[in-house]
Parts: structure tokens; C-alpha cells; sequence
């Protein structure tokens, strides 16, 4: 819909201020990045990167009058326009291979740049590092957005793993359905979300979702009291994170040790409640590993509630 | 070294093989041989010496000139002009969302009937009296076109002209007819090849609906093109059965005896008409030997001259 590939069905959009709600794609000045790169295969990656410059009617123009201002033939304007974006992406040795001939990172940043070159209002990208190996993901990753600071261009970046999410972006929106969740920056989103689904999505840990009740403005965890608050009394879903759930020697939770679980340099240990929930937390390394009883302590900040629809009420 | 994967193969091809040198191979170069032999008798298999008595006798007449100049038409006036309207076809087929399925079978169809049958369906339609064509341009009040007739031809050579004239139109609509139905299906897949994400990269940047088919449809389309092309010239410089259903055994209209539609298949198949006497299934030979190389030369030349216009990913 920001491409204008799609119809709305209500709303508008405006670009800076301006509606192009009902503008055609090409008169946008967008810049798309695809998941697939889309680059011409029968071309090199200059005439790749050329392409809009060369065959768009309206930017022909506007390079045919700034080619007159500065009294130069527009093809010397075209290839100065095609070094600098090469330079900013880093592919300038490259420029007389074709697609076919390039590693994927490599396609990536020519694509990047023909979506550069004609210095668009907005970049868009469409999972542009979904097809790159785990290692290259993160370098590429890096690089848009070193380029992105670089040109200050606004962009979108659509992705669904939520990692290149949280360190690419400036700020997040989570989605559900087609239905806007919330909006903020990553670490708004992700430490404080609006609603329980928000706080779901995100996390490499699953956040723990826990019945407590709260009776006379105490919350109780089975019999633990967690905290005070001023809502009313009645059973609550709150949601505690498990990197902020900590195992010590002092804290508001007691429980019994069931499962410990090893991700690749940290140790999460389950522990079970007196009221038969399961609750996921960090394990303290310096410890006793052997112990079956467990004290939690809970983070400042840390423990959410969210009312029968889900949406957040508190959070201390 | 022959690894020992490589002796399963060839074990299997061994009936294949044999079939091919049996029933492509040997007569092959059997016919070649043959070309080379004046006076050769089929049924005794004698001849007088080897020579190059039957290219003469086939260079000197003018009637294997006539095939020639049929031929060449076919190959390269008819073959170009179906080419172009498959791709527009191919084009608009490509566009459009419904009746996809049922407009592919349509053009198809031509590819699935008798072609001696479609040709006097078509020579029918062509008729000078009851035709459809000749019923449509009356009712527009057009006079009626004697399409297939020869009247008068043999007295005057103008006469004779405008009816050759005639008799090409008929049997280009009807070429055109034949050759659309493969090439609009073979274009079509060529088209489909085409990934949408090409389209809407150039479609953002604004590019023109001209400028999108010049620069990424006919390039990336262009070994599908190439294919038909070449094929078809080759079916082109095969055809027979297409002029003899339009024209008969006599390749040309009624009062017509110079074999006015006749290809460089009908001159071979003609002169083996006579294949008991000698020197028959010899000139036959000679004929074939000669369309083959023209045909082996002809797509050599394609190769090397297209080749370089044509992309592949």
C-alpha cells in the first residue's frame, strides 16, 4: 500500500505532509527493495543501478534540467549519480559483472542501491535479508543501517524476525492482523508493551504468563506476595519476563526446582509454584546448582498486568 | 577410463542407438549415396556410374526453382508475420484473468487437427462460389475474389501472376492459422517464465509500458524466441501436406499445370512419384541431400548471427 500496489480500503497516507493516497506508484519516489533483490539478470549491475534513472519518464526530465543547470551532458550526470550510490553501498569494483555473478550479499546492496539511486522519499524493504545465511544476515544488517545514517532517507524495513527488528529500527511497529498493536522505539516495545500479545511476541524467552490474584490492593503468585497495587480485587494475567526473574538469596517468590534448561551460555531453570504454575527464571551460576528449593527475586519494573482482554494495567 | 556407471548407460542405450542407426543413420547416408548415382534403377538398386547428373538435371529445372521461391515464402514471410502475431497473442493471453484456460485450448486446437482436413476446410472457405470469404464480401458489397481459380493463366503471364498472388494470400491465412497455435503456447510459457518482481521493480521507477516490454520482456523472453524461431523455419522448409490440402496433388488451382504452389517437398515427393523408372529415387535423393544442407547452413547461420541478442539467465 505504501508502493501503491494495493488499494486502500479506508484511510489516507501522506508523504511529508503531502496525501498521495491516490498517486500512482511511479509518481511517489519510492525506492523498493524486494526480497528476491529483483535485479535484472540480462543486465550488469551498472545498467542495473542506471535502470530508473534511464527509462523513467519523469526522471529523465529532472536529470535532462539539472544537466543543463550545471552545464553537463546527462550521461556524465547519470554516472556520477550511479558512483556515489556504488560507494555508499560498497559494490563499486563490481559494477561490470551481472546478477548471476554476485554472492547474495553482494545482490542485496545493488539492489539497495538502484533503489537508492533516484534518491527517493521513502526506501522501502521488503524482508531484504531473509535469504542471506545467519552471518551475513547480521553484517548486511548492519551495513543498511549504516547507509540509512548515512543518507537519512526514511525507511521501512519489514521483517518478521523480531531480532533484525529490535536492532535495526529507530522504531517499531508491531502488527497483529492487520490491526496496529503498538509504536515505539524497540526498547519501549519490548519493556513495555501495551498488551499481552506485544509482550508475547517479543522475547527470545517466552514471557511467563501467570494467573495471580490481587485481594485488598496485595498480588499474590499462589501464596507469594509480589507487590501492592491500587487495583481491584479478582484474578489477573500478569507477565514477568524470564532474564527478570532472578534466582538469589532473598526475594518475594519461593519455589521448587523442575527442569533446567541450557541455551547456549545461559541457564534457565523452571520452577514450580505453590499453586502449580510454572515459572521460567535465570539461574544464578554462582549458586547452588543442587538445591531443589529456589528464591526469586523479581526486577524493578518488571511484572505486568493485563486484564481479561489482554491489555496492560499496570506495571511495577 | 570408462567408469563403471558409464557402461550401465551405454548398455541402455545400445536398442536406441540401433534403432537410430537403423531407421535415421543408414538411410541417411544411403540417400546421400544414392544422390551420387546417374541412372539408378530402385528395384535392381543398378546404376550407370556416379555423378553429378541428378543435381544437374534438378538445377536446371524450373519447377525446383518454383518449389524454392514457395518455400522461401513459407519459410520467411509467413514464419515472421505468425511469429509476431503469437507474441502479441501470447501478450494480451498473458493479461488477462479469466478464460485463461479456455482461450489456450481455443488456439491450441490447430495443433490437434488433421492438417488435410483443416486445409480443404480452408480451401472451402476460400471457394470462388460458395465460400465464406467470397459470401462475407458480397453481403459488404464487395465483388467476389476468385481466390483459387485458373482461369485463362496458361495464355497470359499477368493472368498467371494475379492468380499466384491469389493462391499465396490463401495459403499464408492459413499458415498464419497453423503456425499460431504452438507458437502462441510456447510463448506464452516463455512469458510466464518471467518473474512479476522484474515488472514492479521496473513499474516503481516509473518506467513506461513500451520501455518495460523493450527492455525486460523481449530480453528475457528472448530464448523462447529464439527456439521458435529456429524451429519453425526448419518446419517451414518441411512443408507439404499444408499446400497439398490447400491445392491438391497438383499444387495449384484447377487449369493449372506448372505446379504453381509446389515446395521443395513436393518436387521430392513428386519425383519419387514416378520411383519404378530409372533414375527416379535418384533426382528424389539429390533433392533431399539439397534441402538438408540448405536447412543445416540456414540454422548455423541462425546461430551464429542470433545468438548474441539472445539472453540466458
Amino acid at each position: 500500500m505504501l508502493a501503491g500496489i494495493h488499494d486502500f480500503t479506508a484511510g489516507s497516507l501522506f508523504f511529508d505532509g503531502t496525501d498521495v493516497t491516490t498517486l500512482a506508484p511511479e509518481k511517489r519516489k519510492i525506492g523498493m527493495v524486494f526480497q528476491n533483490y529483483a535485479l535484472y539478470p540480462h543486465l550488469t549491475v551498472k545498467q542495473n543501478i542506471e535502470f530508473p534513472l534511464v527509462n523513467s519518464k519523469s526522471l529523465s526530465k529532472q536529470l535532462r534540467e539539472q544537466a543543463k543547470n550545471r552545464r553537463v551532458k546527462v550521461r556524465q550526470l547519470i554516472e556520477e549519480k550511479v558512483d556515489e550510490v556504488s560507494r555508499v553501498v560498497e559494490i563499486s569494483e563490481l559494477l561490470d559483472r551481472t546478477p548471476n555473478e554476485l554472492s547474495g550479499g553482494q545482490q542485496q546492496r545493488v539492489a539497495i542501491a538502484r533503489a537508492l539511486v533516484k534518491e527517493p522519499s521513502i526506501l522501502l524493504l521488503d524482508e531484504p535479508l531473509s535469504n542471506l545465511d545467519a552471518r551475513l544476515r547480521v553484517q548486511t544488517r548492519e551495513e543498511i543501517r549504516k547507509i540509512q545514517e548515512r543518507t537519512g532517507i526514511t525507511t521501512v524495513f519489514v521483517t518478521h524476525d523480531q531480532e533484525e527488528a529490535m536492532n535495526i529500527c529507530s522504531e517499531i511497529a508491531i502488527i497483529k492482523e492487520g490491526k496496529l498493536q503498538q509504536v515505539g522505539t524497540p526498547r519501549q516495545v519490548y519493556d513495555r508493551p501495551c498488551n499481552l500479545f506485544v509482550a508475547q511476541f517479543l522475547g527470545s524467552f517466552l514471557i511467563n504468563t501467570l494467573t495471580a490474584s490481587i485481594q485488598e490492593g496485595r498480588v499474590f503468585l499462589g501464596t507469594n506476595n509480589i507487590g501492592s497495587t491500587h487495583l481491584p480485587n479478582g484474578k489477573y494475567t500478569i507477565g514477568i519476563r524470564p532474564e527478570n526473574i532472578i534466582q538469589s538469596e532473598q526475594g518475594c517468590l519461593l519455589g521448587s526446582l523442575v527442569a533446567s534448561i541450557r541455551h547456549a551460555g545461559i541457564e534457565t531453570g523452571e520452577a514450580l509454584l505453590d499453586d502449580g504454575q510454572i515459572i521460567q527464571f535465570v539461574k544464578n551460576p554462582t549458586l547452588d546448582s543442587e538445591e531443589a528449593k529456589v528464591i526469586l527475586r523479581l526486577k524493578p519494573g518488571s511484572v505486568m498486568v493485563f486484564d481479561t482482554h489482554g491489555k496492560k494495567v499496570a506495571q511495577w | 577410463m570408462v567408469k563403471r556407471r558409464d557402461y550401465h548407460a551405454y548398455i541402455y542405450l545400445l536398442p536406441a542407438l540401433f534403432l537410430m542407426g537403423v531407421f535415421v543413420l543408414y538411410p541417411v547416408m544411403n540417400t546421400i549415396l544414392t544422390s551420387f548415382k546417374e541412372g539408378y534403377r530402385f528395384l535392381t538398386g543398378s546404376f550407370l556410374l556416379f555423378s553429378f547428373e541428378n543435381y544437374r538435371m534438378i538445377l536446371l529445372d524450373k519447377i525446383f526453382y518454383r518449389a524454392i521461391i514457395n518455400t522461401s515464402f513459407i519459410a520467411f514471410v509467413c514464419v515472421p508475420f505468425s511469429m509476431l502475431s503469437a507474441l502479441v497473442t501470447a501478450l494480451l493471453l498473458n493479461s488477462i484473468k479469466r478464460l485463461k484456460g479456455f482461450f489456450m485450448t481455443l488456439f491450441y486446437l490447430p495443433q490437434v487437427t488433421n492438417v488435410i482436413a483443416a486445409g480443404m476446410v480452408f480451401a472451402l472457405i476460400f471457394n470462388n462460389h460458395f465460400g465464406l470469404i467470397n459470401m462475407l464480401l458480397v453481403k459488404v458489397g464487395i465483388n467476389p475474389v476468385a481466390w483459387i481459380s485458373g482461369v485463362g493463366i496458361a495464355a497470359s503471364t499477368e493472368l498467371y501472376m494475379a492468380s499466384y498472388l491469389r493462391c499465396l494470400f490463401v495459403l499464408f491465412v492459413y499458415m498464419m492459422w497453423n503456425g499460431l497455435s504452438l507458437k502462441v503456447i510456447l510463448f506464452l510459457g516463455g512469458l510466464q517464465n518471467i518473474r512479476e518482481d522484474y515488472y514492479l521493480a521496473a513499474r516503481l521507477d516509473g518506467t513506461s509500458k513500451w520501455k518495460i516490454f523493450r527492455k525486460i520482456t523481449v530480453p528475457l523472453l528472448s530464448p523462447t524466441t529464439f527456439y521458435v524461431f529456429i524451429t519453425s523455419v526448419i518446419t517451414a522448409f518441411k512443408a507439404y501436406s499444408q499446400v497439398v490440402a490447400l491445392f491438391t496433388t497438383t499444387y495449384g488451382p484447377a487449369g493449372d499445370n506448372s505446379k504453381m504452389m509446389i515446395t521443395v517437398v513436393g518436387y521430392i515427393i513428386d519425383a519419387l512419384g514416378s520411383y519404378l523408372s530409372a533414375g527416379a529415387v535418384s533426382v528424389a535423393s539429390a533433392a533431399a541431400v539439397l534441402l538438408m544442407i540448405s536447412i543445416m547452413f540456414l540454422t548455423a547461420v541462425q546461430f551464429k548471427i542470433l545468438n548474441r541478442w539472445v539472453h540466458y539467465k
